[in-house]
C-alpha cells in the first residue's frame, strides 16, 4: 500500500465557516490508490465538511489540497460524490434516469445533452446498483435505500477514479445497509472509497482504514479503532460505541496496556 | 365569452394571456423547484421601485420595471449563492427598500397616476399592441435560454453541491436563474400585478409538480394551468366587471384549494 499512488493529500489544513471557530484545524492526510477509509466522529466534527474541502467546494483557510495529483478544482469532474441524503427532494419532478445522467453532465460545456454512450454508461450504473428497473420512476416514489441507490449509481455514472461518500446508509434498513457495503466492497475493487459514516459497522465490513473527525483527524491505516484514537475524537468513554453487537472486533485490543486503558476510562 | 372576441382589448388580452400563461410556466416551475418563492417574492414588489423611476422620468413602465428587477435580480444573486437557506432576511430588506423607492419616485412627480394601481394589481384587458410585442420577445428569450441551458438548470436545481463537482460553476448560472425569474415576473406583471404575481408563480407550478416527472414536463402543465386560469378570471372579470387580476388568483385558488383537499383525502 505504502508505494501506492496518493490519491488525496491534505496537509495542515484549517477550515472555518465565516470567521467562527475552527471546524477543521491541523489536518493532514495521505489516502491512497485502492484505500476504502472509512471516516467516524460526532456530529458536527466536521466529517462532511472535510468532505466539502477534498471536493474544493469548500477552501480552507490554510494548508493544502491535493486531489488526484491536482487542485481540486481541475479534478473534481474525475470524483463520484454522494452527497448526503436530505430528502429536501422528494417532491422533485425528476425521474431515476435522469438523475443518474447527472453523474455524466459537464458543466464546463457550452451546452450539454446526453449522448448515446452517456445514456449507456448511466444504465450500467444502475444495472450495477440494481434499480435499472426502476428508471423511469419519479425519485419522490422510491424507498429510502433505493434512492441511496440512485445516488450511488448517480457518483458511479462519472466514471470515477475516486469516490466520496456522506452517509450513504444513514436511516436505512440492516438488509439494506449489507447490501450498500457488498455493493461499495466490490466497487472498492477498482475505485479508492471514502466513507463517512455514523455506522460503526462500516469500518469491519468494508474500510481498510479508519479516521476519526472531531474539528482534529486521527487516522489508523488498519480498519481498527485504537481507544486513544475513540478516546480523542469523540472524548468520552468508547464504552457505548463498541457495544453494537458488531461481528469483528473493532476497538483494537493492544498487545499489553489494554487492561490500563479501560482504567484509565473508569 | 365568445362575442367579447370582437373587442379588439379582448383578443389583445387573450394574446398577453398567452405569453403570461408560458412565461409563468417556465418560471414558476424554476422558482417552485429551487424554492425561491420568496425571492421571486421580493423581485415582483421591487419592481415597484422601478416604476416609479420612469414615472419620475417619463419613460416606458414596462422597461422601468424590467430594469430594475433585473438589477435587483444581480444584487439578490450576490446576496444570496453562498447562503440559499439564510438569505430571506436581505430579500425581506429588498423587497420594501424597492417598494419605498417607488413611492418616493412617484411622489415627487407632478400630477395623479391612477394607472399605477393597474401595475399593482393587473392590467391585462388595457394591454397595448406595443406592450404584446415586448412581452412576446420578452418570453421567448426566456424559453430560449432556459431551453439552452435546461440541464444546467436541472442539476442546479435537484442537487447544487452536485453540480459543482460536474464543474457547473454556481454564481453565473445562481445568477443567469434569478435574471429569468426577474424577467418572467415583470411579463405577468401585466395580468395580475406585481402584488399578486406571486400567485400566478407558485399556484400552476404546485399543481403541475404532483404528476410531473421532468422539469420540462412540469412547466409545460403549468402553462396550461396558467392559461386555464387566466381564461377563467378573464370570463368572470368581463361578465361581472370585477378587476381581472384578482379574478384570475382566485380562479387559481380554487384549484389549489380544491384539488389539495381531494389529494389529503385521497392520502389520508
Amino acid at each position: 500500500m505504502e508505494n501506492r499512488e496518493i490519491d488525496i493529500e491534505l496537509r495542515n489544513v484549517r477550515f472555518a465557516y465565516n470567521g467562527s471557530e475552527s471546524v477543521l484545524e491541523g489536518v493532514s492526510l495521505a489516502v491512497r490508490q485502492g484505500e476504502f477509509l472509512a471516516v467516524i466522529g460526532p456530529n458536527g466534527g466536521g466529517k462532511s465538511t472535510l468532505l466539502r474541502v477534498i471536493l474544493g467546494l469548500l477552501e480552507p483557510q490554510e494548508g493544502t489540497v491535493r486531489l488526484l495529483g491536482r487542485s481540486p478544482r481541475e479534478s473534481v469532474q474525475r470524483v463520484g460524490y454522494v452527497p448526503q441524503e436530505t430528502g429536501r427532494n422528494r417532491e422533485f419532478p425528476v425521474s431515476v434516469e435522469d438523475v443518474v445522467l447527472m453523474g455524466r453532465f459537464s458543466g464546463t460545456a457550452a451546452r450539454w445533452t446526453p449522448t448515446a454512450e452517456d445514456r449507456r454508461v448511466a444504465e450500467e450504473s444502475m444495472e450495477r446498483l440494481g434499480i435499472l428497473d426502476l428508471r423511469r420512476k419519479r425519485v419522490g416514489e422510491l424507498s429510502q435505500g433505493q434512492r441511496q441507490r440512485v445516488a450511488i449509481a448517480r457518483a458511479l455514472a462519472v466514471r470515477p477514479a475516486l469516490m466520496l461518500l456522506d452517509e450513504p446508509t444513514a436511516s436505512v434498513d440492516v438488509q439494506t445497509q449489507a447490501a450498500l457495503y457488498e455493493i461499495l466492497r466490490e466497487l472498492n475493487r477498482t475505485l479508492t472509497i471514502v466513507m463517512v459514516s455514523h455506522d460503526l459497522t462500516a469500518i469491519a465490513s468494508c474500510a481498510t482504514s479508519v479516521a476519526c473527525v472531531n474539528r482534529r483527524l486521527f487516522y489508523h491505516d488498519r480498519a481498527e479503532l485504537t481507544g486513544e484514537m475513540v478516546q480523542a475524537a469523540y472524548g468520552s468513554c468508547p464504552v457505548e460505541l463498541i457495544a453494537h453487537g458488531i461481528p469483528h472486533r473493532v476497538l483494537h485490543r493492544h498487545e499489553n496496556g489494554g487492561e490500563k486503558e479501560g482504567e484509565d476510562h473508569a | 365569452m365568445l362575442e367579447a372576441l370582437q373587442f379588439s382589448f379582448m383578443r389583445n388580452a387573450l394574446l398577453a394571456g398567452f405569453w403570461v400563461s408560458l412565461a409563468c410556466g417556465i418560471i414558476g416551475t424554476l422558482v417552485v423547484a429551487n424554492r425561491l418563492v420568496f425571492l421571486a417574492g421580493g423581485i415582483a414588489h421591487s419592481a415597484y421601485g422601478g416604476i416609479g423611476l420612469a414615472v419620475f422620468l417619463g419613460f416606458s413602465p414596462f422597461f422601468g420595471a424590467l430594469g430594475f428587477s433585473l438589477a435587483m435580480a444581480v444584487l439578490l444573486a450576490a446576496l444570496t449563492v453562498n447562503s440559499r437557506h439564510r438569505s430571506d432576511t436581505a430579500v425581506g430588506v429588498l423587497w420594501a427598500v424597492g417598494m419605498a423607492l417607488g413611492v418616493l419616485f412617484v411622489d415627487l412627480s407632478p400630477g395623479y397616476r391612477a394607472d399605477l394601481m393597474s401595475l399593482l394589481f393587473g392590467s391585462i384587458l388595457t394591454v397595448s399592441s406595443r406592450e404584446l410585442w415586448m412581452m412576446a420577445f420578452t418570453t421567448l428569450l426566456i424559453a430560449a435560454a432556459v431551453g439552452l441551458k435546461y440541464r444546467d438548470l436541472l442539476v442546479l436545481s435537484y442537487d447544487p453541491e452536485f453540480a459543482a463537482t460536474r464543474g457547473v460553476r454556481i454564481s453565473p448560472l445562481y445568477t443567469l436563474l434569478l435574471l429569468l425569474v426577474a424577467a418572467g415576473t415583470v411579463v405577468a406583471i401585466h395580468a395580475v400585478g406585481l402584488i399578486l404575481v406571486i400567485a400566478l408563480l407558485t399556484i400552476p407550478p404546485s399543481l403541475a409538480e404532483r404528476s410531473c416527472r421532468s422539469l420540462a414536463s412540469m412547466m409545460a402543465v403549468s402553462s396550461a394551468w396558467s392559461a386555464l386560469f387566466i381564461f377563467l378570471g378573464l370570463d368572470l372579470s368581463y361578465r361581472y366587471n370585477l378587476t381581472s387580476g384578482a379574478a384570475i388568483i382566485l380562479v387559481g385558488a380554487l384549484f389549489f384549494f380544491l384539488l389539495t383537499i381531494r389529494k389529503s383525502r385521497r392520502t389520508a
